[in-house]
């Protein structure tokens, strides 16, 4: 299940949020989320549940894992129906807590899908500019979240290697207890802590040589008609369902 | 040992490009046989089939009484990587204890062997890749290049397979390690009689050592044959993305500008003799 | 007058000696290739140069000396690339990859675009601007590595075995990159590596082994005998060592470094 919930950077794929600027795309999501913790009515969370699978399935390739991902829980609302019958609380209360949760569980997925390092480190730039103040550069922060992102996948690939190693050694972790793995756990970490402290150092070191030091600037994408247009209309929904909750 | 590969396909999940199209191989039992491919071609991916870590989509290899293939669900991989060692690109990197003894004594440790045992087999093993018994007590990362690769090499032969997968082992090796790694490797064959099976772009080391070629383009086999049959054909493996080997690229040019055989060799010293012949 | 230029540099790793008083001085327009065991101290040489650890001695570059302090503005006309092609792209796409380089060393252009595609298109890699970092081979992120490095038109160029994780043709691709942006610039090239095919690209040849420069030579004079190589425990490069080889059954005066042209002198 992993492997599918794969971040965007990894595959691009063209798809209408990423058509907007990524500043807009950060700013539109993190509203979303406050809507699902804020609403009670349930007509405008069944509107953002749908209305986020919808937005999953035009993300280009990766619409199948949103619906597999789906199918992986499945069994978590049919056990909380069962749960119901039993209990105090009644199915439409259930069904809607639910909702709510899958709902976050597949903005999570939109965040991730959409979410690329170059817009997190434009974003990030942009927001933590006051920091400036203090003397704390925001690109470097930036930067260094962004090239973590790149590093997880580095990270990632790493620990495969290293098991498929101690596999090819005789140990596979698959087949013995919990117990034997967690004693046998160094024998996996140990190699990836080393792995990660010389990238760490390669990656500062090709940092500096590409003169990151230097300027600071970051240039900020002036906002499309379209922009304005999605900006405008959910800054409109969130002040209604403020107003309205 | 029988050694097959049949009808073999793969493709990553999620892909619907196959990377591996049908692939048909038969391994002589106490060979060296190499896969050649660019990078990318999915000779790791087809290494890693022999010791059951990806299974193929269809098709089946047989290493000795084990089938490997998706429809066989009793296939016992524990005592298959007994039998088959894989060595992957830069073991070093998995290095993880403070002694060269915890390191090659933990897969034994993990199976729960005896004592005795272990430390007979550490030192047959040292013996094999030519590292005394003072190296037992030192840090595996502060060792040279070059003894970390046959330290690598050891925590594989340590389980005595007798097939083994070495996947790029000249990466990053100079010219005096790529020298006592080849004889190492010719001994595995003479002396311990292990089939060996490397997969590697690095022709100018293959040429060396191997017996049978194999060269891998766009998921199939493009070229199969002895060294000196598929290393000849410059513009074919160059298509695959391949160098020919200098001293059979030279022989070539000879052949191609003047019409001269002078015959394909190994060594510098035999090439000059073909030369001094036909020049004279 | 010395480009870059090493005196008395002395560099010790966790109490071991890695450059021990290592003395070299790279002219204006070298193509200099260092040659070496591994382990024997070149891609610390490379880190004294661009001050990246600590060491004792002196570098000087252009004929300032490199401090903490001038790091930043010397490194403007200096470009590296290094071994492994996973840490050398820093960015999510091609594109950015070659503009993250330029906007830092060369700030004052306006229009990064239009110098990034006719860069690209002098590549061949105009198609691959748009695609992220992550999903290109080994071969594909080397070869944005290189295009990343001679984007911003270095006077220095520092190859760090480059090819280590590179099959053959990508190899021949990229050189022959590196020889064109050579012949057109007349740049300083400072290639490390031990690989000894690769001394033929250059026109100097140092040999280091143990921390020490022990020799540092023109290419010709190198290749006309192989007592030096055999003292790091290197032979020479196929062709130099035929030509020797032959030289001396008298087929040969003097060395050829290009198959075609030796194959027309033995058969004249």
């Amino acid at each position: 299940m992993f492997d599918e919930i794969s971040p965007s950077f990894y595959n691009p794929k063209e798809n209408i949020l990423k058509k907007l600027n990524p500043i807009n795309v950060t700013f539109l999501l993190f509203l979303l989320s406050i809507c699902i913790f804020l609403n009670t009515r349930l007509w405008l969370q069944v509107f953002l549940f749908v209305g986020s699978v919808v937005l999953g399935v035009f993300c280009g390739r990766r619409g199948k894992s949103f619906i597999k991902m789906v199918k992986h829980t499945f069994f978590l609302p049919v056990s909380l129906c069962i749960f119901s019958l039993f209990s105090q609380l009644s199915l439409l209360t259930i069904v809607l807590y639910l909702l709510k949760m899958y709902s976050l569980l597949l903005l999570s997925q939109l965040y991730l899908q959409n979410m690329t390092r170059n817009s997190i480190e434009k974003t990030m730039c942009c927001f933590l500019k006051p920091l400036a103040f203090f003397k704390i550069e925001p690109c470097y922060i930036a930067k260094s979240l962004s090239l973590s992102i790149q590093f997880l996948l580095i990270l990632y690939k790493e620990a495969l290697r290293v098991w498929k190693a101690m596999q090819s050694r005789g140990m596979d972790f698959t087949k013995c207890s919990i117990l034997k793995r967690i004693k046998w756990l160094k024998v996996f970490l140990l190699p990836l802590l080393f792995k990660t402290e010389c990238s760490a150092d390669a990656l500062a070191d090709s940092l500096i040589v590409k003169g990151f030091e230097q300027n600071k600037q970051e240039e900020i994408e002036p906002f499309g008609f379209i922009d304005s247009l999605v900006l405008i209309s959910s800054l409109y929904l969130f002040l209604y369902i403020i107003v309205t909750r | 040992m029988e050694i097959k590969v049949e009808n073999v396909k793969y493709s990553y999940r999620g892909c619907k490009e196959e990377i591996l199209k049908g692939i048909d191989m038969e391994i002589e039992e106490g060979k060296i046989v190499a896969i050649v491919g660019k990078s990318g071609s999915g000779k790791t991916t087809l290494l890693e089939m022999f010791n059951a870590l990806r299974l193929p989509k269809s098709g089946q290899i047989q290493v000795g009484d084990f089938l490997i293939s998706r429809e066989n669900k009793h296939l016992d991989t524990e005592q298959l990587r007994f039998q088959v060692g894989l060595l992957s690109e830069f073991p070093e990197e998995q290095f993880f204890s403070l002694t060269v003894k915890e390191e090659l004594s933990l897969p034994l440790r993990f199976y729960n062997y005896n004592e005795q045992k272990i430390e007979e087999r550490i030192r047959n093993v040292l013996q094999m890749v030519e590292l005394d018994e003072s190296y037992l007590h030192k840090n595996p990362l502060t060792l040279s290049n070059g003894e970390k690769r046959k330290l690598a090499l050891a925590s594989i032969l340590i389980l005595n397979p007798s097939l083994l997968l070495l996947d790029e082992p000249t990466i990053g090796l100079d010219y005096e390690n790529e020298k006592s790694l080849l004889k190492l490797l010719r001994l595995l064959k003479s002396r311990y009689k292990k089939t060996i099976l490397i997969a590697s772009h690095d022709t100018e080391f293959i040429h060396k050592i191997v017996d049978f070629v194999y060269v891998l383009k766009d998921g199939k086999i493009y070229l199969k044959g002895n060294k000196y049959e598929v290393f000849k054909e410059e513009e074919k493996l160059k298509k695959c993305g391949v160098k020919s080997p200098k001293i059979i690229s030279f022989s070539n040019r000879v052949w191609k500008q003047k019409g001269i055989k002078i015959g394909y060799r190994d060594e510098i010293n035999d090439l000059i003799k073909d030369i001094y012949r036909y020049v004279r | 007058m010395a480009e870059i230029q090493w005196e008395d540099i002395c560099l010790s790793y966790k109490n071991k000696m890695v450059l021990h008083h290592l003395h070299l001085t790279i002219e204006k327009g070298d193509y200099f290739v260092l040659c070496g065991k591994n382990g024997s101290g070149k891609s610390s040489l490379i880190k004294t140069m661009l001050h990246l650890v600590k060491y004792e001695g002196k570098v000087t570059i252009f004929g300032k000396e490199m401090q903490e302090e001038n790091r930043n503005s010397l490194l403007e006309d200096i470009s590296v690339v290094f071994e492994n092609p996973n840490t050398n792209l820093v960015c999510e796409t091609v594109f950015d990859e070659l503009k993250f380089p330029l906007k830092n060393k060369r700030p004052q252009k306006l229009d990064y675009h239009k110098e990034i595609e006719a860069f690209a298109k002098t590549l061949g890699i105009e198609n691959m601007l748009s695609l992220s970092t992550n999903t290109l081979s080994g071969g594909e992120k080397q070869l944005i590595s290189f295009a990343a490095a001679m984007i911003t038109k270095p006077k220095i160029l520092i190859l760090d075995e480059p090819f280590t994780m590179v099959d053959g043709i990508t190899k021949e691709k990229l050189m022959k990159y590196i020889k064109k942006y050579y012949k057109e610039t007349k740049c300083t090239i400072l290639h490390v590596t031990h690989d000894v095919e690769d001394i033929l690209y250059g026109n100097k040849v140092g040999l280091m082994q143990e921390g020490q420069i022990i020799h540092s030579l023109a290419k010709e004079e190198l290749l006309l005998d192989d007592k030096r190589m055999k003292q790091i425990g290197f032979p020479l490069p196929f062709l130099a060592d035929l030509s020797l080889k032959l030289k001396y059954y008298g087929l040969m005066d003097e060395p050829i470094l290009d198959m075609n042209k030796m194959v027309k002198y033995l058969w004249k």
